[in-house]
């Protein structure tokens, strides 16, 4: 399977934050969840993709082009990006995106647009300034789907939608990774969305990678062990990561591998978010 | 480009309708200073296309567009050059009609609007490094300064009893004239390296 995406010790620095020594792959026709608390580093890596900041060292190859390279500036003709604003100019209506879009994308799709625009009940004539933040990131991944992009980046692109529009938008992505040269990164807060629609989870954390794992094998690997804090002392080492938390029963819960626990110890199941909460607490 | 240049129209014919209307109408007024105003004025074109844009952070999502440095750059300068074109259009077919009624020579004119093409294309070779460099908000103040002082220079210029009075003469030759728009030009040419030099390291 060919990568969508590789970066290789990808590293750069701010003053008071560091993104370091990332490395993780998105093969093609996956979607992968990018996951972090805010100023994990995670629209810092969607900028370094793009190449719009400058990176300190490493490497990074988009379908197949260095990204540094001056044919990158072709390959961005198949890449849909979608920022956590949606940054188009307020006086712009969806019907002048259109024609703007139309000499900047060569395979600009106008039909597939206003499909999506009367999908979305979006209004063709109204200033984008009128549009409720929702509105603006629906106009936005309208445009991002409408040049028939290989790659869609996804900076926290569903984050003011309602939870029904956020469904049907994680069916659209779903629907565009079904053909298998497609492929999509997603970084998100909300990561019941991550769960829903991921291939791979990665967990940035401070401006590091603590895992980028596939979802299924997370959710495999991982248990929620709920016990006696003398019980969960007794256990080896390796078994449990992170910190423990107060069980509503008196006893612990704590992040463990499923594979290691003993026989008999009460192991429930732990969702992404779980396992994400856990590991973070164990790097503080 | 043109994707960039239709939404800098888009947002010029919405939101700038007056400011529109005042370089036509100053083109048209039989006066050679302020028909210099409509063409220097136009020099501001780019200046507030660029503070919408920063408004909406529309450079954050266009650099991740196929865009290069070089257009989103030259398109803004493309914005002023269009509009100075529009200005000197108008004004030149204003000061053709005022000849036509016996108002004026060519030789009083025609240099006037050369003047005023250059002091808009200096304006403009100055201030967009100063707004690449400094932000719209910062670069517009300075801007505004230079643009105060390009104006003086050109009323003074323009006017035959201030030239007497500095030994000047009242109308400067077709030469020196050419030689200046020509200059102005090559000024450009550098603005506009120098700006793409600054856009191209400049981290949005």
């Amino acid at each position: 399977m060919k990568n969508a995406l590789e970066i290789k010790d990808l590293s750069r620095s701010y003053k008071d934050f560091a993104l370091q020594n990332l490395s993780l792959n998105l093969p093609a026709g996956c979607i992968l969840g990018l996951v972090g608390e805010n100023g994990a580093g995670k629209s810092t890596t969607i900028k370094l993709i793009m190449n719009t900041i400058h990176r300190d060292s490493g490497s990074i190859t988009v379908m197949g082009t260095d990204n540094t390279s001056p044919q990158f500036q072709d390959v961005k003709q198949d890449i849909g990006v979608v920022l956590d604003e949606a940054n188009f100019p307020e006086v712009l209506t969806a019907r002048q995106v259109n024609k703007v879009m139309k000499y900047t994308f060569t395979r600009w799709d106008e039909a597939v647009y206003f499909d999506y625009i009367k999908r979305f009940d979006l209004p063709e004539k109204k200033a984008f300034k009128e549009f409720s933040r929702g509105m603006k990131m629906k106009l936005a991944i309208a445009v991002a789907l409408s040049h028939h992009p290989k790659l869609l980046l996804l900076d926290e692109a569903t984050g003011g939608l309602d939870p029904i529009m956020r469904d049907e938008i994680l069916d659209i992505f779903n629907e565009f990774t079904r053909q298998e040269d497609h492929s999509i990164l997603m970084s998100s807060h909300i990561v019941s969305d991550l769960e829903k629609s991921c291939d791979y989870i990665a967990f940035l954390h401070k401006g590091r990678l603590l895992f980028c794992e596939e979802k299924d094998r997370l959710l495999e690997k991982y248990g929620i062990l709920s016990c006696s804090r003398e019980e969960l002392e007794k256990l080896p080492a390796g078994t449990v990561y992170g910190r423990t938390r107060s069980s509503s029963y008196g006893g612990v819960e704590a992040l463990a591998d499923r594979t290691k626990i003993p026989a008999g110890m009460k192991v429930s199941h732990a969702g992404i978010e779980d396992i994400i909460v856990f590991l973070a607490k164990k790097e503080g | 480009m043109r994707g960039l240049l239709a939404k800098d129209g888009y947002i010029i014919f919405k939101q700038l309708k007056f400011f529109l209307v005042l370089i036509v109408a100053f083109a048209v007024i039989p006066n050679s200073s302020l028909s210099g105003f409509s063409i220097v004025y136009t020099a501001m074109l780019p200046m507030t296309v660029m503070a919408y844009d920063e408004q909406s952070k529309w450079d954050k999502l266009a650099r991740m567009m196929p865009y290069s440095n070089r257009d989103l750059v030259l398109s803004k300068y493309a914005v002023g050059y269009i509009g100075m074109m529009g200005a000197t259009l108008i004004t030149f077919i204003s000061a053709l009609v005022c000849m036509a009624f016996g108002d004026g020579t060519a030789s009083e004119r025609l240099p006037a609007i050369l003047i005023s093409m250059s002091g808009g294309l200096l304006l403009e070779a100055i201030g967009m490094p100063m707004m690449l460099r400094f932000g719209v908000e910062k670069g517009r103040i300075l801007f505004f300064i230079i643009a105060i002082a390009v104006t003086i220079a050109s009323i003074v210029s323009n006017s035959d009893s201030i030239g007497r009075d500095l030994h000047m003469p009242a109308i400067p030759g077709l030469p020196l004239l050419l030689l200046v728009t020509a200059a102005t030009v090559v000024l450009n040419l550098i603005s506009i390296a120098i700006s793409t030099r600054l856009y191209r390291t400049k981290e949005i």
